[in-house]
């Protein structure tokens, strides 16, 4: 059961109303973007934004309605309970550190699309109904695609591209899917749907690409990469677990989501080994993790459950810590290529020790984050009794500490000296790893300020002696696994490569199949074109001869006008 | 951790990066750490209670874990190799076509 209290302890009443969270950083990205190149009022503005966002949040109230009626459905802008909450204070917290890290870029197009990115994803854990999740759904995938497209080479202009149209195809998904529902329901209410009927099933196929399912996931792989380096981070931060929690409101205790999501959580992790793209690993990595989000979503008992969205949370400080030092890498060296790093400690030793803090986090080491949240989800799988998912889930943790844990902080900042000279990252994305680092410290030494928010009520105790001791065994001696296969020389070298994925159905297979009819479409097309432009031509040619009509313009004015005004009366009279 | 494996690395670059006695101060805490995790579950070993959340029948014996995350590496990486094998192509695959 959800907890009663749709509330945080935090919350306080400042004598003024809240308005909808989404409202706050949407007002705040047009403030940005009329601000221009003024660059320090649009750094104010930026840092403005989800600290009001933050103090709105703390008013809000669970009884305040914020209901309007479109054509048929009665819209729900805000809904406010614990699970809402809890996603509505991670990404201010998000968007916060996000801010702060992306301080110091002048790109103002670059402020606006992250603040709507960022306002979307609220919009969409606030949504009360369906209609409304759709609407903030591809506000999402449009602003997020703009982030993709910032860093303006022919790459990022390649996967943007890709990224969209499958994400619109996610938007379609839903949008259907809530139409089907509707139909059959009467209702377009955001609650539990399940997979009882086919609607249910299209709404999962719109969540699974969003979330990464297997075969779905290439996007993240695609795009994260090719973005800026504050863009990945906000990337990181918004659209997956946006997905997470639909999936935990809609689809909790679905059996089949424990196989998918061990799937997700297994196999980017050989990926993860032989990738060289030390951001395109921290992509495989976010898989790895979702999966285990998943998992816990499927399983859905109240541990389980609290267990996902716990670890959602984790995920957004520590995987955004991770992109935002692989971001300061990218931004002094030019590149995060595992085969050309090396060293890097020397040049930037602070940005190494918030690398290795966030590696640590999402290796789920005791006193780290991760491990006070990945550890309820093994827990729920073991009550569960699928006792062979919950060996694969061990091995994926075992991995991912070996790619995410080792791999990252190993080949950028130590390995070998690669002759790189830099310089330590500029002063607020330190700020920003700093806050990120020092948050998942203190969730994993206190993890229950974390577990006082969340939305049910099932008690969990990570620090008893024999958990320690396991996972610092499963830890340590995954450590000396790579130690001896790096010493023994067997350890796969880093190098320059691209690896076949799900992705080469669609840039690779496809294409070449379609290579006839779209060069047969081309000579079609060119011979409408030829029609076309000679029919348009000899059109012309009998214009001329035609004398020009007194007051046509005004005559087609007012037929467009009354035109407009009969759709108008037409929508009115029905609705 | 340090540059233990890279035999090419020239005696200058060593001094001033991580030097080969570095790593081996590294390594030699590794090792120290993953014998005392092991060691601490065999001179306290966990009470039968603690085993119901954290166990099940397949890895109930001691060191269960250090065995299964030493040997979930190992095949991960030769895995890793063979998928490489199959799935490396040219860093200009998709923009060469």
């Amino acid at each position: 059961m959800m907890h009663p209290e749709a509330s945080f302890p935090f919350m306080v009443d400042w004598m003024l109303p809240a308005v909808p969270p989404a409202f706050v950083f949407l007002a705040g990205a047009a403030a940005v973007a009329l601000a221009g190149s003024r660059i320090r009022l649009r750094q104010g503005l930026l840092l403005a934004v989800p600290v009001l966002g933050l103090l709105n949040l703390a008013a809000l109230d669970s009884d305040a309605s914020w209901a309007w009626h479109v054509l048929d459905f009665e819209l729900e802008q805000v809904r406010v309970d614990r699970l809402s909450l809890l996603f509505g204070l991670l990404f201010h917290v998000g968007a916060l550190l996000g801010v702060i890290y992306a301080l110091c870029v002048r790109d103002a197009p670059q402020h606006v699309a992250a603040l709507v990115y960022a306002g979307s994803a609220l919009g969409a854990v606030f949504a009360g109904d369906l209609i409304t999740l759709f609407f903030y759904w591809e506000g999402m995938a449009i602003a997020s695609a703009f982030l993709v497209w910032a860093r303006r080479d022919a790459l990022s202009y390649g996967a943007g591209l890709r990224y969209l149209v499958l994400h619109m195809l996610s938007g379609l998904l839903l949008l259907v899917g809530a139409l089907m529902s509707y139909r059959a329901t009467g209702d377009i209410g955001f609650d539990f749907i399940g997979t009882e009927n086919v609607a249910g099933w299209l709404i999962l196929g719109a969540i699974g690409i969003k979330c990464g399912f297997p075969l779905l996931h290439n996007w993240i792989i695609d795009a994260y990469p090719q973005s800026t380096p504050s863009g990945t981070v906000f990337l990181s931060m918004f659209t997956t677990k946006v997905a997470v929690y639909a999936l935990a409101r809609g689809f909790p205790g679905t059996e089949i989501l424990i196989t998918v999501g061990t799937i997700m959580a297994v196999f980017p992790i050989f990926y993860a080994v032989i990738e060289n793209d030390l951001r395109r690993v921290l992509g495989y990595s976010m898989i790895n993790q979702i999966g285990f989000m998943v998992v816990g979503v499927g399983i859905g008992t109240e541990l389980a459950l609290n267990g996902a969205v716990a670890h959602a949370f984790n995920e957004v400080l520590f995987k955004g810590l991770l992109f935002m030092s692989m971001g300061a890498v990218l931004l002094r060296v030019g590149h995060v290529l595992g085969s050309n790093l090396g060293g890097l400690y020397k040049s930037m030793p602070l940005t190494t020790v918030f690398c290795i803090v966030g590696a640590a986090s999402i290796s789920a080491f005791p006193l780290f984050s991760g491990f006070v949240s990945k550890s309820m989800i093994m827990a729920a799988m073991i009550e569960h009794g699928s006792y062979w998912l919950w060996l694969a889930l061990l091995f994926a943790s075992a991995g991912v500490f070996h790619h995410a844990g080792i791999k990252i902080p190993y080949f950028a900042f130590f390995a070998h000296d690669s002759g790189i000279r830099t310089e330590e990252a500029p002063r607020n994305m330190l700020i920003a790893m700093a806050l990120a680092a020092a948050g998942c410290i203190f969730i994993g030494v206190y993890p229950a300020y974390l577990y006082a928010l969340l939305p049910w009520e099932a008690g969990y105790v990570p620090y008893t002696y024999p958990h320690v001791i396991v996972q610092l065994q499963l830890l340590l001696f995954s450590a000396l696994a790579f130690a001896w296969l790096k010493l023994t020389g067997i350890y796969p070298p880093e190098l320059r490569s691209v690896n076949l994925d799900a992705d080469w159905v669609y840039r690779r297979f496809v294409p070449r199949l379609a290579q006839p009819f779209i060069a047969s479409a081309g000579t079609v097309r060119r011979a409408a074109a030829q029609l076309a432009d000679n029919g348009t031509a000899t059109l012309c040619e009998a214009a001329k001869t035609v004398r020009p009509v007194p007051g046509a313009g005004t005559a087609v004015l007012f037929v467009s006008v009354a035109l407009a005004g009969y759709l108008f009366i037409y929508f009115v009279a029905r609705g | 951790m340090g540059d233990f494996n890279d035999k090419s690395a020239s005696t200058a670059a060593a001094s001033f990066w991580v030097t080969r006695r570095g790593a081996r101060v590294a390594l030699i805490m590794l090792h120290a750490a993953a014998i005392a995790a092991v060691l601490l579950e065999l001179l306290m070993p966990f009470g039968a209670d603690d085993h119901a959340v954290e166990r099940i029948h397949a890895l109930d014996f001691p060191a269960s874990y250090a065995v299964y995350g030493f040997v979930a590496c190992v095949i991960l990486v030769l895995l890793g190799i063979v998928l490489r094998r199959i799935v490396m192509r040219a860093e200009d695959f998709y923009e060469a076509s």
